[in-house]
Formats: structure tokens, C-alpha cells, sequence
């Protein structure tokens, strides 16, 4: 039996708008239409993740070239599955190994990566804090610098913990820090209830095309 | 007078949600055409891809999933839409495995618009897993990490993959993302040129790297989606001006307004409940009596 593309599209379409309002539900209370769409959604997340990973990676660069002889692929899971070792204590000491290699690449990573991600940062930090024709410094680009300094410096030293705050200047310049990061955290906190609406504008969109409200 | 001012304290949270859903509602049947101003790091970004010379790919990597649809769609949308209007030629990847099929939608239904072939103008590299791993291999060879595209092609003999031997030849590396992933592109992908479309949540945290210069433009949020639509001149399927970004942009401005309108509400109520006597007030659960 072949099942029409037509009928199969409207009854994802009334699958979809089912788990948006049992999803939405929670808003009036907590309820079980709402954990049961929870768990769905989870479950079918994982589902099709583990789909995706077999079909994009893992069947392309690890089963195909297997399965056309190239046989020590086979080395690659046997190699993993050394991770489960650790639930047997008599074996445990083999898994190890692969933790080490992992720990290794790791460590090896994270310094790479600092340097590169964090090096253009520091070197970033030095800005004209003097207007300057030649060099296209304007006023208010002079003036965009010295904000940006004072804020690097007061907020570097209010996490300066390797002494007591107990010198005014510092005190002070800690404080100002301080505010400094509020302000920071508030521009961050505006942003999440923005990033949140936009969320929930999409499925009210979706609700609404749904209902054939919005062409 | 203080009284009922003093029960703005109490708003049932039912209300306000119900109040949300209706003035986020209106303005997307309703249109309020709001001007929208695009923010430096948004014209930056049009700016570089209109510098770029013709033969160079734009890769758009696509680290977003169904949880940050509301923001990541739009601004898919709107950089699609673009490039093909341009006649750009671009390749979609991702490291999150629902990116790459929900980008194919917008780019079968834009391709369909503006007549463009897969394979030929565009091509979908599909996801992978291990961003640090296969980024290595991206910059050494590109088609030997990926491999094959989303339709089981083989990239060696794909026209756009070989123009791309190393990400170090792509023209500008889009990321658009609700994850913290832009991390490991900075980390892994030095030289390569990279602009970034974020959460509105993240994007506080991002722009350091358009100052430093790590990133040649920077789309946050809805409202990134909303000015990159408003330089370009988006016009959707119908041809109608504002695609998702900004029709979204009309209820994101009405709900800031709810927002403001609460908060200026809420902080009345406890002024009044201030001035009243503790008889009189009602406390926080709005029960009569305070204690």
C-alpha cells in the first residue's frame, strides 16, 4: 500500500501542532500531555541523531570501506569498545589506555586552541586612545578605546585575587569593574528574554500557518 | 487607588503568559511596519560578501537544531537567499545532526525561486560528528574529511568541493549557530576568513572577535536576521518585502513593550504596597493580609 504524499504531510502537519500545544501546555501548569511530549521529543532527537550519525559519517568512512575489504576497520570499534573495560574491574586497567590517548589529544587541543583563539584577543587590546587622522582614529573611535581600556583594566582587576583589595585605587577600581560586569550581565540577560521570543514568535508562526491564519 | 496599584504585584503568571502569546500573536497577522536600523557588524558582513571575487565559495555551516529554530531559520534564510541571489556558489555543513536537513528545505524552496541546481550552484556536505577532528581534516583536504554530500555523491568529482581543496581556499566561512561551537572554529580554522550568525543569547559573548578581527561580521538573533534581510532587500516566494526576520521583528518589539509595561508595573505595585498600611496590603501571593 502506498500512502499519499498529501495525506502524509497533513498528518505530520496535526502530529506537530499536537506536541507544540502539549509543549505550550506547561505554561498553565505542569501536566502529563506535557511530560509525555517531553520524552518524545527527546526520544526522537536521540533517534535521529543516531540515524544521521549512521548515515552521514559512520556508514560512508567506516562500514562501506569495511565491507569492500579494507579490514582493518575493524580495529576501530574493537579499539573503542575498550572504554567499557572499566565496568569490569579484572580488565579495567585497559581502558586506560584509550582515556590516556584521549587525555593526550586533549590536552594537546586545548593549548593549540588557546593560542589561537585567545592570542589575536590580547594582541586586539592595544587601541589608540588619541585621535589620529592618519592612522583613521576619529574622536569617537579614541573615545570607543578608552571605554573598552577602562573596562579591561577595571574588570582584570576585580578578579585579581592574588592580594587583598585593601589600597583605595584598587578598592575602587575594583568596584567600577564590578558595576562594569553588571552592565555586561544585564546586556546578556535583555538578550536572553530577546532570544526566548523569538523562540516562542516561532511556533506561534507555526500555530498560526497551521490554522491557515498567516498565507 | 494604592490598593489596586499594589495588586500589580501579583499578576497571576497565567496572565502574563496569555498576555504574552496574544501581543506576540498580533503583530505576525497584523503587520506594523517597524524601520529597521542595521547594526555595523550586520553591514560588515553584506559588505565582505560583496567584496568577494565571484569564484570563491561561501561555506555555511549550520550548527543549529529545532531548539534554536526561532532565531538560527531566519537568518538561514535570509543568507541563503542572498547568496543565490548573487550567484554565489556555497556548500552547507554542520556538526548538529538536524542542521543540514533542515537547511535543505530553505534551500530546495530558494533554488526552486531563483532556479539553481544542486551540485551545480550548491551543495550539502551533510553532518559529522567530532568538530575538532574533522575541522583537522577540513583544513588539509577537504573532500578526504567529508568524503560524500547528504545525496551519497562523492565530493572528489564535485564541481563546488573541488574549487574548496582546504577551507583555507573558501571565500568566507559562515557559522550560524545556537551552540558554543564557534569556539572550536577559532581554535582550528586560523586564516580561514569566518563571520558568525548566533543566539541572541550568545551574542554578548561574540563580539570580541568582530573587534579583534576574527570574524568579518556578525549576525545576533532575530534581529540580525531582521537587518540582513532589510540591507539586502529580501523579498519572499510572493515577492512581498521582509521574510521571517522581519515580520518576526514586529512581535519581538511588541513583546519588549509587554516587557517594560509589566516591569514598570511590577515595581508600582511594590511602591504602593509600600505606602499602604500592613493591614491592608496584600502579600505577594495576593491573599489579603500581609504579614
Amino acid at each position: 500500500m502506498t500512502v499519499n504524499a498529501a495525506l502524509l504531510d497533513n498528518i505530520v502537519q496535526i502530529v506537530a501542532v499536537i506536541s507544540t500545544l502539549a509543549i505550550l501546555s506547561v505554561v498553565y501548569k505542569e501536566n502529563a500531555f506535557y511530560r509525555f511530549f517531553e520524552h518524545l521529543f527527546i526520544g526522537v532527537a536521540t533517534g535521529f541523531g543516531i540515524f544521521v550519525t549512521w548515515r552521514d559519517a559512520l556508514s560512508e568512512t567506516w562500514w562501506i570501506p569495511l565491507k569492500h575489504g579494507d579490514w582493518f576497520w575493524i580495529l576501530a570499534p574493537l579499539v573503542a569498545l575498550l572504554f567499557y573495560t572499566i565496568y569490569l574491574p579484572k580488565y579495567a586497567w585497559m581502558s586506560r589506555f584509550v582515556i590516556m590517548v584521549m587525555f593526550g589529544l586533549g590536552a594537546g587541543a586545548a593549548f593549540r586552541g588557546f593560542a589561537t583563539q585567545v592570542f589575536p584577543q590580547i594582541t586586539a587590546s592595544f587601541l589608540p586612545i588619541l585621535p589620529n587622522a592618519a592612522r583613521h582614529v576619529s574622536i569617537t573611535d579614541a573615545l570607543d578605546h578608552v571605554v573598552f581600556l577602562v573596562t579591561l583594566i577595571c574588570v582584570m582587576v576585580y578578579f585579581f585575587f592574588s592580594f587583598r583589595h585593601e589600597n583605595k585605587a584598587v578598592q575602587g577600581t575594583a568596584r567600577l569593574g564590578r558595576w562594569l560586569l553588571m552592565v555586561a550581565f544585564g546586556a546578556t540577560f535583555g538578550s536572553t528574554v530577546m532570544a526566548r521570543f523569538s523562540l516562542l514568535i516561532d511556533r506561534i508562526r507555526f500555530l498560526l500557518e497551521a490554522a491557515h491564519v498567516l498565507h | 487607588m494604592l490598593e489596586l496599584l499594589a495588586n500589580f504585584r501579583n499578576i497571576d503568571r497565567r496572565i502574563v503568559s496569555l498576555l504574552t502569546i496574544v501581543v506576540l500573536a498580533v503583530p505576525l497577522v497584523v503587520r506594523i511596519p517597524l524601520p529597521i536600523h542595521a547594526f555595523p557588524a550586520t553591514t560588515k558582513l553584506k559588505d565582505y560578501i560583496d567584496r568577494l571575487p565571484k569564484d570563491k565559495i561561501v561555506l555555511l555551516a549550520v550548527d543549529w537544531d529545532s531548539g534554536t529554530r526561532g532565531e538560527c531559520r531566519p537568518q538561514t534564510e535570509a543568507m541563503i537567499n542572498y547568496l543565490m541571489r548573487q550567484d554565489r556558489k556555497f556548500a552547507i555543513f554542520s556538526f548538529v545532526p538536524q542542521g543540514p536537513e533542515l537547511t535543505e528545505d530553505l534551500a530546495e524552496a530558494d533554488a526552486a525561486q531563483f532556479h539553481k541546481t544542486y551540485g551545480k550552484d550548491w551543495v550539502n556536505w551533510g553532518y559529522r560528528p567530532n568538530p575538532l577532528v574533522t575541522l583537522i581534516g577540513m583544513m588539509n583536504d577537504v573532500a578526504g574529511a567529508m568524503k560524500t554530500d547528504i545525496r551519497h555523491n562523492d565530493l572528489t568529482k564535485d564541481p563546488i568541493t573541488q574549487q574548496v581543496k582546504s577551507l583555507k581556499d573558501c571565500g568566507l566561512l559562515m557559522e550560524i549557530t545556537g551552540t558554543g561551537l564557534l569556539n572550536t572554529y577559532l581554535q582550528f580554522c586560523a586564516g580561514v576568513p569566518m563571520a558568525n550568525g548566533c543566539t541572541a543569547v550568545i551574542g554578548p559573548e561574540t563580539y570580541p572577535y568582530l573587534q579583534s578581527g576574527q570574524l568579518q561580521g556578525l549576525l545576533v538573533g532575530l534581529g540580525g536576521a531582521a537587518q540582513f534581510e532589510s540591507i539586502t532587500d529580501y523579498r519572499n516566494a510572493k515577492g512581498r518585502p521582509g521574510g521571517e526576520g522581519g515580520v518576526g521583528m514586529g512581535s519581538q518589539s511588541m513583546g519588549h513593550l509587554l516587557v517594560m509595561i509589566l516591569i514598570v508595573l511590577g515595581n508600582l505595585g511594590v511602591w504602593a504596597a509600600k505606602k499602604l498600611p500592613p493591614s491592608d496590603a496584600p502579600n505577594e501571593r495576593g491573599e489579603g493580609e500581609a504579614s
